[in-house]
């Protein structure tokens, strides 16, 4: 996300811990055969969220009871701010 | 009745007056007298050993127990603990797993010795496990029949009517023979059956009466000979179908699981793809095609089959879940991913090994054509079946269509290497790392990978080259957890006469079921590398636990609670070197990866295991 805060990814690898993002996905949000790469470029955050809180595919449902809207967006911006792969 | 007045009265038969034996029997004890006998020359245990050794076991593996102590003594002193060599174990699942694993190998089973009730539960899931992946297993089991010879206690709760029915239900065959000439008879069509695909482990029941019968000095046991049936093969009319609806196809694929046995049958499999130009799935229950060769789309299965007009499964698990997903949400759902039109072929053995009651037979596939046949045997006769039906027209059809699928397996191996970059310095280590690391010490060796991969998200597949039928054996059948670790140094056994480094990817929650196996990896001297793939949890129960808690929208905080191997975080190297064996760890950076993969190989080069405690992200 550009323009992101750092704070907001600090916030977001935490939550991104927290919930369990990286079970699947791996800590970096490298991806794994469990759960696709997420970063450093996501997809645009309208379906980024849509892919979270009604997910097309097995990925377990995140409704708002568990992740808020500002905590999802504190995880977009941590996996944002995913380095790049090295050559 | 005691057991010599017994043998006086009915020589050679077991109680129950089953399958009598005639009177004046060689199998009657060396001489009537009156003063008491203690010692005996000679024993039925003795017979079996020759039994064993006729039919070609290489090694017994077993945790000792008194319900087979005569065979077990005459393993060790008649028979010269050669061929069988005992192999020392510390659980019985552990047993079976290690022949299991060196079946994979070599391709034809070991032994393994039990206590036909404690020994046998013990041993029960590891048998599952062998018996869904279709591997023979060769197991002998004690038990005292007669009541009235049982001692007191023990024995008693170590004794079973029928032993092999609690096994019965996943395993190809078993018998308790009544009299040594029948052990002989069924020992030897055991070993048949078993190698018979669809191949499975099958038990003998060795009664303890039996086995210490004594015997007298010239008793001689005739053993039948040892005849392996040919596998069967696909009905000739029905190959010829095959072979007409493969070259008419425009976009054929050919999925393979348990297809490629020997390495013939890889070969075999390459021509089919090469003659095609087709594109091949490996499932990887067997190495059954080259990992990176220009056909193999593994990489891009599902958008494969998805395109396809044409799927080939050979020796399939699951068709139905081949051409289906399946979404494990709220309400469960699914649909077939195979285009309208497309047609579906099945060569395979698996309805030849069904049982009704444990469901691993998976859902039922609705197929065009199904042939029942093993399919590596099946393999050469269809290869020359479309060889008479290819034309000119159609090679340049199949050429093009080559050049696209090696462009798609070119991309794929691009793609993985880029995949692999991400997170490259992250500690815990991807699992992309590991691979890779572990790719780079082992390329220039004869390697041979004893593990399944998608615990670390198929890197080694999608990243290593796999060419050699010795380099990949598939995963453990049963999902039985507990099964990579026994079944490595099994396979790792099976390798050690070839000269091979044996190397496996041993996830930390397998290793913790039976860790003793690292001892007798130790007291055997099986070289084998173990790298651990130490992600601190039963991961799948993990992602499992998850699923239900957002499920119910109660959150993931406590999905650790039951599913994660932490607090204490266990220290692998400490427990292997406590068990003799050469270890490093926890490795926590990827920089120091490398080097104590290095170190860690020139142990198991010298003929010792080793392991390397690798921490590592959860897949």
């Amino acid at each position: 996300m550009a323009g992101a805060a750092p704070q907001e990814a600090d916030r977001g690898k935490q939550t991104f811990v927290r919930v369990g993002c990286y079970q699947c996905h791996g800590r970096e949000a490298q991806g794994a055969s469990t759960g696709p790469r997420l970063g450093p470029d996501p997809m645009p955050l309208p379906q980024f969220t849509r892919a979270i809180r009604t997910p097309r595919a097995d990925m377990p449902p995140y409704s708002t009871k568990i992740l808020s809207e500002a905590e999802l967006a504190d995880i977009y911006a941590y996996v944002s701010s995913r380095a790049r792969p090295r050559k | 009745m005691n057991r010599r007045t017994f043998l006086k009265d009915a020589a050679g038969a077991l109680a129950g007056g089953a399958a009598l034996a005639g009177t004046g029997s060689a199998q009657a004890p060396p001489r009537e007298q009156d003063a008491e006998s203690l010692t005996t020359d000679r024993c039925g245990a003795d017979c079996m050993v020759d039994v064993v050794k006729a039919i070609g076991l290489e090694y017994i593996c077993a945790n000792p127990g008194s319900s087979f102590r005569a065979l077990h003594e005459a393993i060790v002193n008649y028979g010269g603990n050669a061929k069988p060599e005992l192999i020392t174990c510390c659980h019985e699942e552990s047993s079976v797993a290690m022949a299991h694993g060196f079946a994979k190998i070599d391709g034809k089973p070991i032994g393994v010795m039990a206590h036909g009730t404690v020994g046998l539960q013990h041993a029960a899931m590891a048998i599952y496990n062998a018996y869904c992946d279709r591997v023979p297993v060769y197991i002998i089991i004690g038990n005292t029949l007669d009541a009235t010879e049982r001692r007191p206690g023990v024995e008693w709760a170590h004794s079973v009517q029928d032993a092999s029915s609690l096994v019965r239900d996943f395993s190809k065959w078993d018998d308790t023979p009544v009299s040594l000439e029948h052990f002989a008879e069924s020992a030897v069509r055991a070993y048949t059956i078993a190698m018979t695909p669809p191949m499975g482990p099958v038990l003998i029941v060795a009664d303890s009466e039996l086995q210490e019968r004594p015997l007298t000095g010239d008793f001689t046991l005739r053993i039948p000979k040892l005849t392996l049936s040919a596998p069967p093969q696909g009905d000739d009319a029905a190959i010829a179908d095959v072979a007409r609806m493969l070259v008419a196809a425009e976009s054929p694929v050919l999925v393979a699981d348990r297809a490629a046995r020997t390495p013939a049958g890889l070969a075999s499999l390459v021509q089919l793809a090469e003659l095609l130009q087709a594109a091949v799935v490996d499932q990887g229950g067997r190495m059954n095609f080259p990992s990176r060769h220009p056909l193999n789309q593994s990489a891009q299965s599902r958008a494969t089959i998805g395109a396809a007009d044409l799927v080939l499964g050979l020796e399939l698990t699951d068709f139905w879940g081949t051409v289906n997903t399946f979404r494990d949400q709220l309400h469960r759902s699914s649909r077939s991913i195979l285009k309208p039109g497309a047609k579906t072929i099945a060569i395979s053995t698996r309805d030849l090994g069904l049982r009704a009651n444990y469901q691993e037979f998976q859902r039922y596939p609705e197929l065009d054509l199904a042939v029942t046949g093993d399919a590596e045997a099946t393999l050469p006769s269809l290869v020359e079946a479309v060889k008479r039906l290819v034309t000119a027209d159609r090679r340049r059809v199949f050429d093009q269509r080559g050049k696209k699928l090696a462009d798609a397996s070119n991309a794929a191996l691009d793609r993985a290497h880029a995949d692999a970059g991400y997170a490259w310095d992250a500690g815990p280590v991807t699992t992309a790392r590991l691979s890779m690391e572990m790719w780079d010490a082992i390329k220039h060796e004869d390697w041979s990978l004893v593990s399944d991969v998608n615990m670390v998200s198929n890197w080694p597949k999608r990243l290593w080259s796999f060419d050699k039928h010795s380099q990949f054996v598939g995963g453990s059948g049963g999902a039985g957890v507990g099964y990579t670790a026994p079944a490595s140094f099994g396979a790792a056994l099976a390798n050690k006469p070839h000269g091979r480094l044996t190397v496996t990817i041993q996830p930390d929650g397998d290793l913790m079921y039976a860790p003793g196996i690292l001892w007798t990896a130790a007291h055997h001297h099986i070289p084998l590398l173990s790298v651990m793939h130490n992600n601190r949890a039963y991961h799948q129960e993990v992602m499992h636990l998850q699923r239900m808690a957002n499920r119910h929208n109660r959150g993931v905080d406590r999905a650790h609670v039951g599913t994660t191997i932490d607090d204490p975080n266990i220290d692998y190297a400490k427990v292997a070197q406590g068990m003799g064996v050469y270890a490093e760890g926890p490795i926590e950076n990827p920089k120091d990866l490398a080097p104590a993969l290095k170190r860690a190989i020139a142990v198991v080069k010298k003929g010792e295991p080793a392991l390397v405690d690798v921490v590592t992200q959860p897949r």
